[in-house]
């Protein structure tokens, strides 16, 4: 139960990254909200690559 | 010519940009050899093939920028901000990246020959193909995806000096 619960999570960051990486900001206040959100995702999704 | 295109194919190396709107401007296939960009604000610029050798861009906001096949050879990039920046296949040979933000930056097949990237960020940013020949990654930060485009040598290098996530 707890590894599909992780293997949801897992799809729906790779999910959230995809929409990041397709809607890239041009301005500079919305590129820092893209990275800080961007940063979070990439953080979350390094717990499954260990 | 379209307004907008006035810094393109140019010789600017003695051009003094202090009172220059640059955010946005397209300075492809131009020299800006040795330019001061210090602290400047250049994001989403067009400096695909430009000569950028010796400049000084320490500090500089440069995110998303086109840098591709750019010369940044003893280029100064310390601290400055290359987020989401592409520098597909660019020369930055001894360039001083000290510090600055590689954050999800396009480095493939970029030749980083005895550049210094110590105190670097390296969030997922691709170097694959890239030469990493003496290059210094002390206090670099890095996570799994950016180690996985660095080639077998520069990898244990990148491990035994950097930081990972």
């Amino acid at each position: 139960m707890q590894g599909r619960k992780d293997e949801n999570r897992h799809q729906e960051l790779l999910k959230e990254k995809k929409e990041l990486e397709k809607n890239r900001p041009h301005g500079i206040d919305e590129m820092r909200r893209w990275k800080h959100d961007m940063g979070k995702i990439l953080q979350e999704l390094e717990l499954y690559n260990k | 010519m379209n307004p907008s295109d006035v810094f393109k194919k140019r010789n600017l190396s003695k051009i003094n940009f202090e009172y220059e709107e640059l955010i946005g401007r397209d300075f492809s296939d131009s020299n800006m050899k040795g330019v001061n960009l210090k602290n400047r604000d250049i994001h989403n610029a067009d400096l695909n093939c430009t000569n950028l050798s010796e400049a000084d861009l320490s500090g500089a906001i440069l995110f998303n920028v086109k840098m591709r096949g750019a010369d940044l050879q003893h280029t100064n990039l310390s601290s400055a901000k290359l987020w989401d920046a592409d520098l597909y296949g660019a020369d930055i040979r001894g360039a001083d990246i000290r510090g600055a933000d590689l954050f999800y930056a396009d480095l493939r097949n970029t030749d980083l020959s005895n550049a210094n990237l110590s105190g670097i960020n390296l969030r997922h940013t691709n170097f694959d193909g890239a030469v990493l020949e003496a290059v210094n990654f002390e206090g670099a930060n890095y996570d799994s995806h950016t180690l996985n485009t660095i080639a077998k040598d520069a990898k244990s290098q990148l491990k035994k000096q950097g930081k990972k996530w």
